[in-house]
């Protein structure tokens, strides 16, 4: 942005010097002028001085000094470059401009001289025109005196268009104004100083560079009504102007002895923001200097040795916080001022001596709420503790202050105190009788105060829970029921594998004992041996019925045998079959001879034990004790 | 065969043994921890402060923390004109039972006296972030029971749910895990607050220098009582941090440590 500018300058000062043949005459000159003939009081105008040359670049640039004038900004320094042809050839020209925004100070009478600025180029040493600002009615600059037109027009934001815009001829003022709403108050008194920033267009940045010192004055910053990180600004005609106005900085400011007192500058930098947010054509703003005059306050009625710092408008507030006492008890006496002034600063009214009391050093504590008047409270705790019993008073205390809107002092006196003192006399520090417990250092300012006493129980208490967080044996309580929780679910786990194994193992062997005996039972069976063949049938039976209840049953009745497997979760229809099988069997062991005897018979009954003790096999029967 | 039954006779002869010595050690010292507690009470209550805080300190140096000790350890650093180490024992006695009023309204007021006493004017009061208030606001021993409480009884219920699979048990270590996920937030609130380290300054005026040496310049005035954060050590000397965020060095035998 900052190339596009020098571009378009140089662009501008090459037609410039092309549409003006004479400014060959100007090509090596150093000149000075004003943006126009005539200046009012306090209306800003632009003094610039523009050194043209080819030669070397210029050194130790020294401007007039502007006596007689206000400096409002600068300088402002300005560099282009031009080409000139003619000659027989082409020639390039450096343009420097340094421009100054200054104002005629309010009361100024006559025209006021503006003297010659130097500048050395190379071994020659150039001296610029005089100029002279006639005081005269706020008016635009006349067309011939804002220069060749070297640059382009709103570059340095003070060349807007004159012709158009008759008071535009000021834009891009900026002023710093330092204003104090009284150029003359008594020692004590608060003057209340701000500093404005003026601008007639809007500006990005804003940089104290100087804060302007008080010397002789106690100061108190007001704060700042500003919203955090910019400016609050109103709008505001002066001088047929427009600006935009903002309070930069505020005090309260106390005249601490008579005479005249000066308030230094202010110093300050606003730019403007380019493109990528840099600060681009920065001016520099200094503020007046602003005399006051402290005046000393009225000899008439002051009091001997009054306080000076006792100027405002005051109450005076005494109290204690118990009326009625032991001997060696404390009582805390505040004496409390509250009003506008150097509350800071005021001086409270001593603490009488008080017969029998002993007084400690007092605290101090002071609230001030700095608006635009300061005021605020300033307190005094004094500690009094008594020695002896008895009824005491506190007389009555006066604080004494200047107010210098009624320009008299002012009495105000507090009501006077009633304590009574209970108990005997004593020591006046508490502390052990023996010499083993002699009081400290310390104790000697150490008051009487009552605290809890200690815990005689026979057994101190303890902080079990805090020494059992600290140990090994927490770290256990945590660390513990995971771990068993983890290995009691393992051992689940383990408990159903094994489980799941023996089953496994049993039905394995009830098959093998079934296959077996039903095998033994057919050769029986084949061979015409019908006893033996139902004697293996009944066995093979009782062999599975053992096994899969992990109880002999051998030995057991038929109804016995019925009951158990009915206890263990057999159905009732299975039971009854087991039965019948069993039933058939002794029937025909002890009926020979009869159906029984016979092939197929022998054959239908292998087909219902195998079938039975398949059945018994698959069945989920309930582990169980003894039969 | 024999053999080994004779040893296993006398090894548990000697284990028994350990575990009545280990008993009897508990509790001898427990009647040297409660013989010097009514040593510091007797010297308290006649006056004999330097004396109590003696025997206070002995206790506390051989029994487990207690708020009774911290108590009237910093009653009697208050009669014995010693304001801050009585701030600081009241201080510890508040960390040990955050319930305890008497120890607040003593070290309020031994604070109170301090200030007075003070030439500086270093506010001493600060208040800590809610966490660090909600953490101290509930006693050690009562954090740390609850959460082991509800801790074991979560883990038995869970083992109890896989004997058998009720829904009130379920329900319930529900609510003991709800339960002890709260209490052990709290506890680890507490552990994280007893690895700050807070103190107390000692001396009734101390000058908190600007480095780690007498050399150095003094930063600022303080006064017995004031609590500070220990933000860092060298050698002898503490680098401590006010409520005020004021900073300085002081030596490490003026600040006890709560």
């Amino acid at each position: 942005m900052a190339a596009t500018r020098t571009g378009l300058a140089s662009l501008a000062v090459a037609l410039a010097t092309l549409a003006a043949p004479g400014a060959w005459a100007a090509s090596s000159g150093f000149s000075a002028s004003i943006d126009r003939a005539a200046a009012a009081p306090d209306q800003p105008f632009v003094y610039r001085v523009t050194l043209t040359t080819s030669q070397e670049q210029p050194e130790n640039f020294r401007p007039p000094d502007f006596r007689g004038l206000r400096v409002l900004g600068g300088p402002f320094m300005q560099t282009g470059m031009s080409m000139v042809m003619g000659g027989g050839g082409t020639k390039v020209e450096n343009n420097i401009t340094w421009s100054y925004q200054l104002s005629v100070p309010a009361g100024t009478k006559g025209p006021v001289p503006i003297g010659a600025a130097h500048v050395r180029v190379g071994s020659q040493e150039l001296t610029s025109n005089s100029v002279t600002v006639r005081i005269g009615a706020a008016a635009p600059p006349p067309a011939q005196q804002r220069g060749p037109g070297f640059f382009p027009r709103g570059l340095f934001g003070d060349e807007p268009e004159a012709e158009e815009q008759p008071l535009s001829s000021q834009a891009g003022t900026a002023f710093l104004r330092a204003v104090a709403d009284k150029k003359r108050a008594y020692v004590g008194e608060q003057v209340t100083v701000s500093w404005y920033l003026y601008l007639s267009e809007p500006q990005s940045n804003f940089t104290p560079i100087t804060q302007p010192k008080s010397d002789g004055f106690w100061t108190e910053e007001i704060p700042s009504t500003n919203p955090q990180g910019r400016l609050a600004f109103t709008e505001k005609e002066e001088g047929g102007q427009h600006f935009q106005v903002a309070v930069v900085l505020q005090r309260a400011l106390f005249p601490l002895a008579p005479g005249k007192l000066n308030v230094t500058p202010m110093e300050a930098e606003v730019s403007r923001a380019d493109f990528f947010g840099r600060p681009v054509r920065a001016r520099r703003l200094k503020s007046d200097p602003l005399p006051i005059e402290a005046v000393a306050l009225p000899h008439e009625g002051q009091p001997q040795n009054f306080p000076a710092a006792n100027v405002g408008h005051f109450t005076l507030d005494v109290a204690v916080d118990r009326a009625a006492v032991a001997v060696g008890d404390a009582v805390t006496l505040t004496v409390t001022v509250r009003g506008d002034g150097n509350v800071r600063n005021v001086a409270l009214p001593a603490l009488p001596t008080l017969p029998g009391w002993k007084g400690y050093e007092p605290k101090t504590s002071v609230s001030v709420e700095s608006g635009a008047t300061v005021q605020g409270t300033k307190t005094l705790e004094w500690l009094i503790r008594p020695e002896q019993p008895g009824n005491t008073t506190i007389p009555a205390l006066t604080f004494v202050s200047f107010d210098p809107t009624a320009k008299r002092y002012v009495e105000v006196q507090s009501k006077p105190i009633e304590l009574v003192v209970s108990g005997e006399a004593k020591g006046a520090v508490i502390g052990p009788p023996t010499a083993a417990g002699a009081p400290g250092a310390g104790a000697a300012s150490v008051i009487t105060t009552e605290i809890r006493p200690i815990r005689v129980r026979a057994t101190p208490s303890r902080s079990s829970g805090a020494s059992f967080l600290r140990g090994a044996g927490f770290k256990a309580t945590l660390v513990t029921p995971p771990l068993a929780f983890v290995a009691f679910v393992f051992a689940g786990r383990m408990r159903d594998r094994l489980s799941r194994d023996e089953r496994r193992t049993s039905r394995r062997r009830l098959r093998s004992i079934a296959r077996r005996r039903l095998h033994a039972a057919a050769a029986h069976r084949d061979a015409g041996r019908a006893g033996a063949f139902y004697v293996e049938i009944e066995r093979v039976l009782r062999d599975a019925l053992s096994e899969k209840l992990r109880v002999p049953v051998g030995g057991l009745r038929l109804d016995e045998l019925a009951a158990l497997l009915g206890a263990r979760g057999l159905p009732a229809d299975e039971v009854t079959r087991v039965r019948g099988v069993l039933e058939a069997c002794d029937e025909a062991r002890f009926s020979p001879g009869g159906e029984a005897a016979g092939k197929p018979a022998q054959d239908a009954m292998l087909e219902r034990a195998a079938a039975l003790i398949d059945t018994i096999e698959k069945a989920p029967l309930a582990p169980g004790g003894q039969a | 065969m024999k053999r080994r039954a004779g040893v296993n006779r006398a090894a548990g002869v000697l284990g028994l043994a350990a575990v009545l010595l280990v008993v009897g050690q508990g509790r001898a010292r427990a009647d040297r921890v409660d013989e010097a507690w009514r040593r510091g009470n007797e010297a308290y209550l006649h006056g004999d402060y330097a004396g109590a805080v003696a025997a206070y300190q002995e206790v506390n140096r051989q029994g487990p923390a207690s708020a009774d000790v911290a108590f009237n350890l910093g009653d009697a650093y208050f009669h014995k004109g010693e304001l801050g180490p009585s701030i600081w024992a009241f201080e510890r006695a508040l960390a040990l039972d955050p319930n305890d009023d008497d120890a607040r309204y003593n070290l309020d007021k031994a604070r109170k006296l301090s200030a007075r006493r003070a030439h500086d004017r270093i506010e001493g009061d600060d208040k800590d972030p809610a966490w660090m208030r909600l953490v101290a606001g509930v006693a050690p021993s009562t954090t740390t029971w609850l959460f082991v409480a509800l801790y074991l009884g979560f883990f038995a219920a869970l083992i109890g749910r896989r004997w058998a699979r009720s829904e009130w048990l379920t329900a319930g270590a529900a609510v003991l895990a709800a339960g002890a996920l709260l209490t052990g937030v709290l506890l680890a609130g507490r552990v994280h607050l007893d690895r700050i380290p807070f103190g107390v300054l000692l001396p009734d005026e101390i000058a908190v220098k600007e480095g780690a040496d007498t050399n150095y310049r003094t930063s600022f005035d303080a006064h017995a009582g004031l609590r500070v954060r220990i933000v860092d050590q060298d050698q002898d000397w503490l680098r401590v941090r006010l409520a005020n965020g004021l900073e300085g060095w002081v030596r490490t035998q003026d600040v006890g440590r709560i």
